[in-house]
C-alpha cells in the first residue's frame, strides 16, 4: 500500500471512530443503576481451610473468604448488563488489574475488567505459589510460577468470560476475574452496594453473579439522567459446580443450614 | 618482483584482506553443506515454541540468540573432539535418544571414569534459574565450562581445545559466521549455551488437555493422576509451573545414610541447613530419563512413586513437606499414567522466535 493511501485510510478510521460511533460513556442519554446484593438469611460462619502444605508459613488453618457479608450485603458479586455485540470504545487503554498471592490466599478474590486488560501477578509470600488461570472452566490461559516476592508477571486477558485462578500448590487458593467486551459491569463493595454509571438509556437485562450464590437477572429500564434502583436477594445456597478442592473442605454451608 | 619486494608493508596489509575474502567465499560455499551436515543430527531444528510452556525466560544480554550460534553450538555439542581423548561429546551423557540423559545411574567421563551424580536432562533449561543438581552455575555459559575441563568428565584443556578448533575448517567458518572471529573458549561456551536454550519440550497430551481443552487427549486414569499430583500426592508442592519444577532445592533423603552422603546444595551455600538438598528436576519427558534422583538410585518411576509414598528416606534434614502419602495401588497407577502424559519430542526452537518472545 502506498504511503499516502495508508495516511488517508488512517484519517478515515480516526474520523469514523469519532463521528459515527461516539462513545456512549460521553453521551448525555445515559442513566445509572444502583442497588445492593443481599443474603436472605443471616450469614453463617465462613468455612475453615485445613492447610495441608507449607503449614509453617500458611498456618494450620485459614478462613476461606467465599462469602463476605456485612450488614446483610454481599461483597464480591459482579453485576453487568447483557450487551449485544462488540462495544466500540475510544482508544483509551484498558487499565490493568492485579492479583497478589498474600498469606496463602489470592487478593482480591473477585474482580471484573474488560477484554484486553493486563493482569499483573505477584506475591507477598516468601513461599512459592503457582497461579494457574482457567478460562470458562475449559482451558488453561496462564500458569505462573511465583517463587518469591521479587518476581512480577503480566498476562493479557484476551477473551470475554470467567477466568478462574487457582494455585496448583495450595489448591484452596482461588480467585475469579470476569472479563467483558463492554464497560457496563461493577463489583459490589464491602456492604454489597453497587452503582453502574453511564448506562445507555433503554431497557436492559441486568445480571448478577456470585461465586457461591450463583446467578440472577432482572430487566430494568434506564432513563436519561435518572437513577434506577435494582437490588438482588440471594438465598443461602452453594451453587458451585466445580469439584470442591481439596477434599478436606466439605460442601458449604452444611446441608442442615441450607 | 623488485617493486613487490620494495613494498613489504603494503603486502602485509593486502594479505589479511585476501585471506578474509578467501575465508568468506569458502564460508559461503561451504555453509550450505555445513548446515546440512550439522542439521542432520536426529533433532528437529527451527521449530516453534512448544505449546504448554510459559515463555518466561531471560537470555543473557551479552549472548543474544542467533541461528549461527545455534548451528555452531549444535556441532560442538555432538563433537567428541571436545574431550581430551576424543571419546565423548556433550551428547554422550546428554543423549537425545535417552531424554538428553545417559540412561545410567551416574555420569561417565573419559576413560570410563564414573561420576558421583545422575546426568540431569538439559531440556527446557531455557526456563531454569540455576544449573547442576546443586545450582552452582547461574548460567548455561558457566555450566558448559565445567564438564569440558573436569578431569572426570571431558578432561580437556583450553589450549588443546582451541588448537583443535582452529585446525578444523568447518569450525573456522562456523565461528566466523557466529562471532566474526576465530574460535575462542568464550565462543565455545556461548554457542553451546545458545544451542541448549533452543532445546524445548512441550505439546504433550497433558498440555493438549489443559491448554487446549482436548478432553480426549488423556485417559481417565491420567486425569485422576493430575488431581492426585496437585492434591493427595503433594507433588505440586515442588513440581509447579509449566516446566513442573520450582527450581529450588529440597532434601528428600535419596541416598542418605548410604556410603558418603552428598552435601548437595550445602557445597554451594556452606549452610548446614542445605545439606542433602538437590534441585527439583523437570518432569517433562520423565519417562525417558530413568534412572531417577540425583544419585540415580531409583530405577523406575514406580520406585520413585513408592519412595515418595513412604515419605522419602528419614534423615535429619528431610524436607518438612515430604510425608508418607498412603496412596493406594490404583492411585499410584493413576499418578504413573499422568507422568507418562508428559512425554513429547524435544525440538530446537527458532532463536529468532525466542528473542521475540522476550518482552
Amino acid at each position: 500500500m502506498k504511503l499516502w493511501m495508508f495516511f488517508v485510510l488512517s484519517l478515515l478510521i480516526n474520523f469514523t471512530e469519532i463521528t459515527f460511533f461516539p462513545d456512549v460513556l460521553a453521551n448525555e442519554n445515559t442513566g445509572m443503576i444502583q442497588g445492593k446484593v443481599s443474603l436472605s438469611t443471616p450469614a453463617p460462619a465462613l468455612p475453615q481451610i485445613v492447610v495441608d502444605k507449607t503449614i509453617d508459613f500458611c498456618g494450620v488453618t485459614l478462613i476461606d473468604p467465599i462469602l463476605m457479608v456485612q450488614e446483610g450485603g454481599v461483597k464480591g458479586a459482579v453485576i453487568w448488563l447483557e450487551w449485544q455485540g462488540e462495544f466500540h470504545t475510544m482508544a483509551e487503554p484498558v487499565p490493568p488489574i492485579s492479583l497478589k498471592s498474600q498469606n496463602c490466599l489470592f487478593s482480591p478474590r473477585i474482580q471484573a475488567t474488560r477484554v484486553g486488560a493486563y493482569l499483573h501477578l505477584n506475591s507477598g509470600d516468601e513461599i512459592a505459589h503457582n497461579p494457574h488461570g482457567w478460562w470458562n472452566n475449559t482451558k488453561t490461559v496462564f500458569n505462573i510460577t511465583l517463587l518469591d516476592p521479587s518476581l512480577k508477571f503480566k498476562r493479557k486477558l484476551r477473551w470475554a468470560g470467567t477466568y478462574r485462578v487457582e494455585c496448583d500448590t495450595h489448591t484452596w487458593m482461588k480467585s475469579y476475574i470476569l472479563v467483558f467486551n463492554h464497560p457496563f459491569f461493577v463489583v459490589t463493595d464491602e456492604k454489597g452496594k453497587f452503582t453502574l454509571n453511564n448506562v445507555p438509556v433503554g431497557t436492559h437485562t441486568v445480571r448478577v453473579w456470585h461465586e457461591i450464590l450463583g446467578e440472577q437477572k432482572r430487566v430494568v429500564v434506564v432513563n436519561s439522567g435518572k437513577k434506577t434502583k435494582q437490588s438482588f436477594v440471594f438465598p443461602l445456597v452453594d451453587h458451585r459446580r466445580e469439584i470442591l478442592k481439596p477434599k478436606t473442605i466439605s460442601p458449604w454451608p452444611p446441608n442442615e443450614s441450607r | 618482483m623488485r617493486s613487490r619486494r620494495g613494498k613489504p608493508e603494503e603486502m602485509s596489509k593486502v594479505r589479511p584482506i585476501r585471506c578474509a575474502r578467501l575465508l568468506f567465499f569458502i564460508g559461503l560455499l561451504s555453509l550450505g553443506l555445513i548446515r546440512v551436515v550439522v542439521a542432520s543430527e536426529p533433532l528437529p531444528m527451527e521449530t516453534s515454541f512448544p505449546f504448554g510452556l510459559e515463555p518466561d525466560f531471560e537470555i543473557p544480554k551479552h549472548n543474544p540468540m542467533t541461528a549461527e550460534k545455534v548451528l555452531l553450538g549444535k556441532r560442538l555439542f555432538f563433537d567428541k573432539n571436545l574431550s581430551k581423548d576424543r571419546s565423548i561429546s556433550c551428547a554422550t551423557c546428554h543423549d537425545p535418544a535417552q531424554g538428553f540423559s545417559n540412561g545410567e545411574a551416574l555420569a561417565q567421563g573419559v576413560a570410563g571414569v564414573i561420576g558421583t551424580r545422575n546426568v540431569p536432562s538439559i531440556v527446557n533449561r531455557l526456563l531454569g534459574r540455576t544449573q547442576f543438581w546443586d545450582g552452582r552455575s547461574e548460567t548455561l555459559e558457566v555450566q558448559a565450562l565445567e564438564p569440558l575441563f573436569n578431569p572426570n568428565e571431558m578432561a580437556m584443556d583450553e589450549n588443546l581445545l582451541i588448537e583443535r578448533l582452529r585446525t578444523d575448517v568447518i569450525y573456522l567458518v562456523l565461528f566466523q559466521q557466529a562471532f566474526d572471529a576465530e574460535p575462542t573458549l568464550d565462543g565455545v561456551l556461548q554457542a553451546i549455551a545458545t544451542f541448549e536454550r533452543t532445546l524445548l519440550s512441550g505439546t504433550t497430551p497433558f498440555d493438549k488437555y489443559e491448554w487446549n481443552g482436548e478432553k480426549m487427549a488423556l485417559s481417565d486414569s491420567a486425569v485422576r493422576g493430575i488431581a492426585l499430583f496437585r492434591g493427595k500426592a503433594r507433588c505440586s508442592t515442588c513440581h509447579i509451573g509449566t516446566n513442573l519444577t520450582d527450581e529450588k532445592f529440597h532434601n528428600l533423603g535419596a541416598g542418605a545414610g548410604i556410603g558418603q552422603d552428598d552435601p548437595g546444595r550445602a557445597a554451594v551455600t556452606k549452610e548446614s541447613e542445605d545439606f542433602g538438598k538437590f534441585k527439583t528436576p523437570t518432569l517433562r519427558n520423565v519417562t525417558r530419563t530413568a534412572p531417577y534422583m540425583h544419585d540415580g538410585s531409583l530405577a523406575t518411576l514406580e520406585e520413585v512413586i513408592a519412595f515418595y509414598d513412604r515419605g522419602g528416606r528419614p534423615n535429619p534434614n528431610l524436607d518438612k513437606e515430604i510425608k508418607p502419602l498412603q496412596l493406594t495401588d490404583a492411585e499410584k497407577a493413576d499418578l504413573l499414567e499422568f507422568l507418562k502424559s508428559l512425554t513429547s519430542s524435544v525440538v530446537s526452537v527458532s532463536p529468532k522466535e525466542l528473542e521475540e518472545l522476550i518482552e
